[in-house]
């Protein structure tokens, strides 16, 4: 029963964590597929707005090859938000290599800070002052009545109309028109909800199975009320072949003791390895150009 | 004991004098003098910046001559004292820091001053001028970074046995690193 509760309140504290992310620790959009240049692990910004930002950024790198990534983070900690978007454009080298044609958006909400970062190749095109341009007059305004998603995309639009040095096309400009409570790509805002429904369900299924492993059914009185007070190994599970163990069990109810003989599963199957772990997430995903930056861009709170 | 003996040598003159060690050496060498003068090319982008921030300012506050002589006077200094990296001793190197923490210095008066002038600060021209010199300041630090990051790798490789010994022969010497100033180096900063 205690190791029961020990489970649920893990994987509880597990899932609500309001992460605090540094540069090694921010999932790399691209793992997801090579069209993905938004991360936003914490979801502030909706699905509608990733997707809109996603179709912007693919027009600009397809049109310009300037490869843009949106960062939004609840929190860095006490870390610079200068010295975070640094590290994290090196360490995902953004931009096409040689080129150096890579821009980073970096938003963190608890410290309300926004940092554009160039690289080499596009500071001529986005200069510093075009940069602190934009995120004072598009974007803070946005921000500052909380609007963040508006505000991102107004961004985006912006520099993608400098770096295209013309008119955006009129798909990505009905952000100038809508609210934030507009829709940006599709009409999909309730998908939002079944996800976080299929959550819920999913996290109670999971706690229903936990239980039902040490909660079983009595023979003798048909209820389920025996519980789990002895684990003994008959043979121990090895790497590709399973295992044998006996389960005792006690009825609660009518206080009647039954065993059952249960296979472990071999290492293999549980995933147990014994050196190196495969854990290769790069099948299907895409990855950065490889360009770097000089620190260059703008940065400021609002 | 005395084959024993040239043995040994000859395995330590075969292990350090081979053209791998002299080649990492040289290698490294190149990759600071590059960084090297990529921290130039972002102080003199700053000491560009200068003349027009110094217009741009005058237009608004003509009195604030002492001011605006001190960041001329500072650039002009600052901009006077070079540094050949293939000969940079610490002295040198600090005295080219001490320099460029002048001009930051007087910037960094020069923009408190411009706070008095709410006409000023409003200037489309100036708020790039200040964008503009936040951003510099920021690739001065990045550039600085680096530069101790490639001169730590090479001085590593010069002292280190056995390449210390190829360092010695060919004249390989140590370069010299930016200390970390107190305080004097933050970047000025722009506050709307």
């Amino acid at each position: 029963m205690r190791r029961f509760l020990l489970l649920i309140v893990l994987s509880i504290s597990l899932m609500a964590q309001a992460a605090t992310y540094t540069p090694e620790s921010v999932p790399n959009p691209k793992t997801g597929g090579q069209e993905q240049y938004v991360a936003n692990p914490d979801a502030i910004l909706a699905d509608s707005t990733v997707r809109w930002l996603n179709h912007c950024a693919a027009m600009l790198y397809d049109s310009t090859h300037v490869e843009l990534c949106v960062v939004a983070l609840s929190s860095i900690g006490n870390m610079e938000a200068f010295d975070f978007a640094y590290e994290l454009f090196q360490r995902w080298g953004i931009g096409r290599a040689g080129q150096n044609t890579g821009v980073l958006m970096l938003f963190v909400l608890d410290s309300h800070d926004l940092r554009i970062m160039t690289g080499t190749g596009i500071e001529g095109v986005l200069t510093d002052a075009q940069c602190s341009k934009i995120m004072h007059e598009d974007m803070f305004p946005a921000f500052k009545k909380e609007e963040y998603d508006r505000g991102l995309c107004l961004g985006v639009l912006r520099i993608y109309e400098i770096c295209t040095n013309g008119d955006a096309p009129e798909e990505l400009l009905t952000v100038r028109s809508a609210t934030n409570r507009g829709r940006f790509g599709s009409q999909e805002d309730d998908e939002d909800w079944i996800g976080v429904g299929v959550v819920v369900g999913l996290f109670l299924l999971m706690i229903y199975l936990i239980w039902s492993s040490y909660v079983k059914r009595c023979p003798k009185c048909h209820r389920r009320r025996a519980h789990l007070v002895k684990r003994h190994t008959i043979k121990a599970a090895t790497e590709y072949l399973p295992g044998t163990e006996e389960l005792t069990y006690c009825c609660r109810r009518c206080g009647h003791t039954f065993t059952r003989t249960e296979t472990i599963l071999s290492h293999q199957m549980t995933g147990r390895r014994g050196g190196s772990s495969a854990g290769g997430s790069f099948s299907g995903g895409g990855s950065w150009g490889g360009g770097s930056t000089s620190g260059g861009g703008a940065g400021g709170k609002w | 004991m005395k084959n024993f003996l040239s043995i040994l040598v000859l395995g330590l003159v075969a292990l350090t004098m081979n053209s791998c060690m002299y080649n990492s050496l040289v290698s490294s060498e190149e990759a600071v003098e590059a960084a090297w003068s990529q921290v130039e090319n972002q102080y003199q982008r700053r000491a560009d910046l200068v003349p027009n921030l110094v217009a741009t300012v005058k237009g608004y506050a003509a009195h604030e001559q002492e001011t605006l002589q001190g960041v001329v006077d500072a650039r002009a200094k600052a901009t006077q004292i070079t540094i050949d990296p293939a000969n940079a001793t610490p002295e040198q190197l600090a005295a080219f820091q001490a320099a460029q923490g002048e001009l930051s210095q007087a910037l960094g008066r020069l923009l408190a001053v411009a706070e008095n002038y709410p006409d000023l600060k409003a200037n489309e021209n100036f708020r790039d001028l200040q964008a503009q010199l936040e951003g510099t300041e920021n690739r001065i630090a990045v550039a600085r970074q680096e530069f101790n990051e490639t001169a730590r790798a090479y001085n590593q490789k010069v002292r280190r046995f056995p390449s210390n010994i190829v360092a010695m022969i060919f004249g390989f010497e140590k370069k010299p690193y930016f200390e970390a100033e107190a305080g004097a180096q933050s970047a000025p900063t722009v506050a709307f």
